[in-house]
């Protein structure tokens, strides 16, 4: 094994250990803390749960602006065939707005909710796990595009997985409201 | 100019996740007084519009069991608001037959006294 292969996996493995721990973190802080079942934030909407439908929907929507916006920047789309120049910050930027937006629903879901163990409650419990899988995943692709040299599969396959989380978050939470207490639901 | 946007802005955001972290370990839940409010409105509405379907104690039967349920609301607002809208195909909205007071005063008496929430 040469040494750029030992640097590659080294910084690999220190990703999925950063992200493994914050998931970790995540689940445990949701199961250990006493949720407080109160609302939190809901700016103009009518309640929390509508906020955080809402906003979730938005995160999704930047999400897929992500996927697709990587998919031009790797070559496996075409559209535009010239990239401008700010093509790669606008990738970033709406992966930051999305990580964002989704701090104030993460807040109430862990501090007010918190995790479901219960693999009965099948949706609370997929939508529990997907939260933590979203937040592990993402503080390793944010370790692997700081360390710059990372495998070169290691990007979109985190990527991947973090779209993936928030996807199933999505029909978890936010599709599951909309079915439930009706659309918009404002 | 918009890279140096976005790289404050990041800076900003890992600022507000070191925050949210904050938030979370050291918030406690507001302890309001409450003051015990009269079901008894809450109670005849119940029996009127909704015991039909969810049983005379909130048991179930045509319709799920109230007491001791309602896992899938997080305040009784929700629960007036789902019975105001009701579920296509599943269960009657109330919103036009009976006052937004008469359908906040039979979800408190579901959420309080049947759920014990």
């Amino acid at each position: 094994m040469t040494a750029a292969t030992q640097a590659t996996q080294a910084i690999l493995w220190k990703a999925l250990l950063l992200g493994g721990a914050v998931a970790v973190a995540a689940g445990v802080y949701g199961s250990v803390h006493d949720p407080a079942g109160q609302q939190t934030i809901s700016l103009f909407f009518s309640n929390t749960l509508s906020f955080k439908a809402w906003t979730t929907t938005l995160i999704l929507l930047f999400a897929l602006f992500q996927l697709y916006s990587a998919l031009r920047m790797w070559g496996k789309v075409s559209f535009p065939s010239q990239l401008p120049s700010w093509f790669g910050d606008a990738h970033r930027l709406s992966g930051t707005l999305a990580f964002a937006l989704s701090l104030p629903v993460a807040f109430h879901c862990l501090w007010a909710i918190g995790f479901e163990p219960d693999m009965s409650e099948l949706r609370r419990f997929a939508h529990s796990l997907m939260g933590c899988l979203f937040y592990g995943a993402f503080a390793a692709k944010v370790t692997l595009v700081r360390s710059n040299g990372g495998p070169s599969w290691g990007l979109p396959v985190i990527g991947g997985v973090i779209f993936t989380a928030l996807v199933a978050i999505w029909l978890t939470s936010s599709l599951w409201f909309f079915t439930n207490f009706g659309f918009p639901g404002i | 100019m918009f890279k140096r946007f976005v790289d404050i802005f990041q800076v900003l955001v890992a600022l507000a996740t070191v925050v949210t972290v904050v938030l979370l370990v050291t918030v406690s839940p507001t302890i309001a007084e409450v003051d015990i409010p009269d079901l008894s409105a809450g109670a005849e509405l119940f029996a009127s519009n909704c015991s039909a379907c969810h049983g005379p104690e909130g048991e179930g039967g045509l319709g799920p069991a109230l007491a001791g349920g309602l896992e899938n609301f997080e305040a009784v607002e929700e629960v007036a608001r789902f019975v105001s809208n009701g579920m296509p195909g599943r269960m009657p909205g109330f919103e036009t037959r009976l006052t937004p007071d008469q359908v906040n005063a039979a979800a408190q008496f579901v959420w309080t006294d049947l759920a014990g929430r």
